[in-house]
């Protein structure tokens, strides 16, 4: 597998785990993500930390201190944008 | 005497160069725009998405864009304004042709943008700036464009062996800019009373092209 084929997985595996997120209602705790995501536990940690970072998804907690991840309205940009982007870059041999 | 026969070797009047003027600002300010709406179209996807390829396509526009803003200045000194030649010689076109390569250099690197360090970029074309300046200029252009075309041109096979379905590529667009220049850089060189209509036809080439390039991003992003 080349590089180009891991950079376009990296925007995939992005877009699933946000998929993931959606899908169960915005709201999601980490164990069941990581399970759904298909990730281990080094490659979820480190896209976990660069979806917050770029402002994706966001950490919230209920009463019981328990943690979820929501997406932001950044977050729901990226799942509506991504085909266009990955059609750009596929047409345009980025 | 006639004022043929005190300098014989002199071409004879053309009266469209005095348009090409204005001709060529026209095409010219229609590349501009045509870079700064491609730069402005793509910023939405390459905020969200951080794709290396995205940004070097991105700063290879605008780079046509700052270095075309140059020739303008360049064309407008020279035609418009003073009407003068010692105004040209003011790095004006160094400047513009060095941010120009620098442009081609970003689109083909946004090509292999997983291979090639934004870095790499800015040192090769300062590279090929001062190499530029320390030879004669225009020479060196065409010396650099001949390599620039044959390198193309060898991706440019590959890729159409590679991808007999494909009909568009990037690297077929970029080998028309780079040709279109050569040709009339070497036309201009030998031929040089017919410079002036080779330079205007490859404005009206080159802007045709960015602009057929900001339809097909426009198009792609609806």
């Amino acid at each position: 597998m080349n590089n180009k084929t891991l950079k376009r997985d990296k925007l995939k595996v992005i877009y699933d785990i946000l998929k993931i997120i959606r899908e169960h209602n915005n709201s999601i705790r980490a164990t069941p993500l990581l399970r759904f995501s298909n990730l281990s536990f080094r490659s979820f940690s480190e896209y976990e930390s660069e979806i917050i970072q770029k402002e994706f998804i966001k950490i919230i907690e209920d009463k019981k201190k328990k943690k979820y991840y929501t997406l932001t309205s950044k977050g729901f940009e990226y799942l509506d944008k991504y085909k266009l982007i990955q059609r750009f870059i596929e047409d345009f041999d980025l | 005497m006639k004022p043929y026969m005190l300098k014989p070797y002199m071409p004879a009047p053309n009266r469209f160069i005095p348009y090409c003027g204005a001709l060529e600002i026209l095409f010219l300010v229609l590349i501009v725009l045509s870079s700064l709406y491609i730069y402005s179209k793509t910023k939405k996807i390459y905020e969200l998405s951080e794709h290396k390829g995205i940004k070097y396509f991105r700063y290879g526009f605008m780079c046509f864009a700052i270095s075309h803003s140059f020739l303008i200045l360049h064309s407008m000194l020279k035609n418009m304004i003073f009407k003068t030649r010692i105004l040209e010689n003011f790095f004006l076109f160094e400047v513009y042709s060095w941010i120009y390569l620098t442009g081609i250099l970003f689109l083909i690197s946004s090509m292999f943008s997983d291979e090639i360090n934004e870095k790499y970029i800015y040192f090769g074309s300062l590279f090929i700036f001062i190499l530029g300046i320390f030879f004669e200029s225009k020479f060196f252009m065409i010396i650099y464009s001949t390599i620039l075309i044959i390198i193309l041109g060898i991706i440019s096979i590959i890729k159409l062996y590679k991808d007999k379905k494909k009909h568009f590529s990037l690297i077929y667009i970029i080998y028309i800019l780079v040709f279109s220049s050569w040709l009339v850089s070497f036309v201009g060189r030998i031929f040089t009373n017919i410079y002036v209509r080779g330079n205007i036809i490859n404005d009206i080439l080159r802007s045709l092209i960015f602009l057929y390039m900001a339809y097909l991003v426009n198009k792609k992003l609806k």
